[in-house]
């Protein structure tokens, strides 16, 4: 099956199996998520805004702000959107994968895309920006741009969540060309691969997109309370942001090279036989060094 | 020139311009409007879908302008502007991003009142972008596929490159609809102008540009494609891995100019 261009390195016959050494070989599913509901985990997601009254996101909106620009300095701000909308659909698609891997979690809505087309760019930074500054947990990324006049600001930003400890989980464009922020290092970057359920994903060792999760004919909410079946890297990005909520609640305070790390030791394709092993180590039974 | 040859001339040449300000004839052999009819034709072939549009974005009036359809609801769609803030190709439009969505009757008002007001409400769409480097300029969605519930992931890929030429070739067509404009707008000044121009500075005016394959050419081409790809997974590939290394040589060719 031809699938789209990031996601052919996350197919059986091009994903390898990958060993977490040393103590990493110590970090299971179950130490890493098991229990955890994301309670108490802040979720940003930068989109197309959240419907508040969607049966998928229970009552996970904790709130929800809107990107404006002011044309006449061509800055951007960030203000409450009231009322909160979705008129796309998108931003409820991804809100309710995250509600549904993590329904503790609180989801905040930042809606960039506008009436317009006038400084798409500039609105998805400062959507950023104020979910950096906000001290979000995660952030859900399903957007990026290739506009090579972006990539400074996008790295800045980027690097400040980083050192911020605020997690990135950015779809990556569904074909191979320049996209920011997501293929930035300090970014988790992901694209769509087989399979629907949202514990299993893929750890690709050729990044720049790092991981596979399911986006492949996915039913998903959609406008006006509804559903949709849909196939997109957008929709891979939300199902690894929610495994990150539900690994920071259990861990506090971490940051996000640790997350990485753990997402990585925890891969469905990573120490196969362990995870084989879980339902035993789930039981208190370890395999492999626990330092 | 002597005075009763450029008479004759500009004689001629206003009889010639009165021809075609009153006529909508074509000087130049594609416009973009065939290029684009052709263009959802091909689309529709190559994914095997019922139905496709392109629409293009007007961009001091933020809305998508149907300029081209194929199919059911085609003849109310075409002319028709839907806002961009909203529906599949809105989003599609203001992110950059290709989707593909099924089943969306479930869905009590997608972009249903756009929808039904032109008779055709589709069951699964698949909509790309069409760029032109960094910037979009336009949206080709196909419409119903037709031996499956929605599209797969290898239509979704094979939409960005085919989306990518076409809006390569749009712009090209783009460039010359002026340059049709060009010739008219030269001849009706040389027909009122000075007498001492001649036809040689005409035709140096407009150089030896030649004109792209002739559209027919696409026609075939799609029906090949769309012969290959449903003939199997091997084909699929085969058909696949030719067009990328096309692709690629074409923008390689492109960067050069």
């Amino acid at each position: 099956m031809v699938v789209p261009a990031w996601s052919s390195q996350f197919e059986k016959e091009a994903i390898r199996e990958l060993e977490a050494i040393g103590p990493l070989a110590g970090i299971t599913r179950q130490w890493a998520w098991a229990g955890s509901t994301g309670d108490g985990v802040r979720v940003a997601v930068i989109d197309s805004g959240v419907a508040p009254d969607h049966p998928a996101i229970g009552d996970s909106l904790s709130g929800s702000m809107v990107v404006g620009v002011d044309e006449d300095k061509n800055e951007p701000f960030t203000v409450p959107d009231e009322p909160p909308v979705d008129s796309f659909g998108h931003g409820t698609a991804c809100a309710g994968i995250i509600h549904a891997i993590a329904p503790r979690a609180e989801i905040f809505s930042v809606r960039v895309l506008g009436e317009d087309l006038k400084g798409k760019a500039l609105r998805f930074a400062e959507g950023l920006r104020w979910a950096i500054d906000e001290r979000m947990d995660v952030v859900n990324l399903s957007l990026s741009t290739s506009r090579p006049e972006y990539y400074g600001m996008f790295h800045r930003l980027a690097d400040k969540a980083y050192f911020a400890g605020v997690t990135l989980v950015s779809a990556a464009n569904n074909r191979r060309v320049p996209s920011y922020p997501s293929l930035y290092s300090s970014v988790i970057s992901v694209a769509a691969s087989k399979g629907k359920d949202p514990f299993e994903y893929l750890y690709n060792p050729s990044p720049p997109v790092e991981f596979g999760a399911p986006g492949i004919d996915l039913k998903v909410a959609w406008l006006d309370g509804g559903s949709c079946v849909t196939t997109g890297n957008s929709f891979a990005a939300p199902h690894i942001a929610g495994i990150v909520a539900l690994i920071c609640a259990k861990h506090p305070g971490l940051t996000p090279f640790q997350i990485k790390t753990i997402l990585f030791a925890c891969a469905t394709n990573t120490n196969v036989e362990n995870q084989a092993n879980f339902s035993q180590q789930s039981q208190g039974v370890r395999k492999g060094s626990d330092q | 020139m002597t005075d009763g040859k450029s008479s004759t001339l500009r004689t001629q040449l206003r009889a010639l311009v009165d021809v075609l300000q009153t006529s909508t004839a074509i000087l130049l052999p594609h416009s973009t409007r065939e290029l684009l009819d052709s263009i959802v034709e091909a689309a529709a072939t190559i994914f095997g879908a019922r139905a496709a549009s392109i629409a293009l974005i007007r961009e001091q009036e933020n809305t998508l302008e149907f300029m081209s359809a194929y199919g059911a609801g085609r003849e109310e769609l075409v002319g028709r502007k839907l806002q961009i803030d909203r529906g599949i190709a809105g989003f599609v439009a203001l992110t950059g991003q290709a989707l593909a969505i099924s089943d969306v009757e479930q869905d009590p008002r997608f972009d249903r009142d756009f929808a039904a007001s032109t008779g055709y409400v589709p069951g699964s769409i698949l909509a790309a972008p069409l760029e032109r480097g960094d910037r979009v300029v336009g949206v080709l969605e196909v419409l119903d596929k037709v031996d499956a519930p929605g599209f797969a992931m290898h239509d979704l890929e094979l939409m960005g490159i085919f989306g990518r030429q076409a809006a390569i070739a749009i712009e090209q067509t783009g460039m010359l609809d002026q340059l049709n404009r060009l010739l008219r707008d030269g001849l009706v000044e040389l027909a009122n102008g000075d007498e001492h121009l001649g036809i040689d500075q005409l035709v140096d005016a407009f150089g030896d540009g030649s004109p792209g394959p002739p559209v027919t050419e696409l026609r075939a081409m799609a029906q090949h494609i769309g012969r290959l790809y449903s003939a199997g997974e091997h084909e699929r590939q085969a058909c696949m891995g030719v067009l990328e290394t096309l692709s690629r040589y074409l923008d390689q060719r492109q960067a050069l100019h």
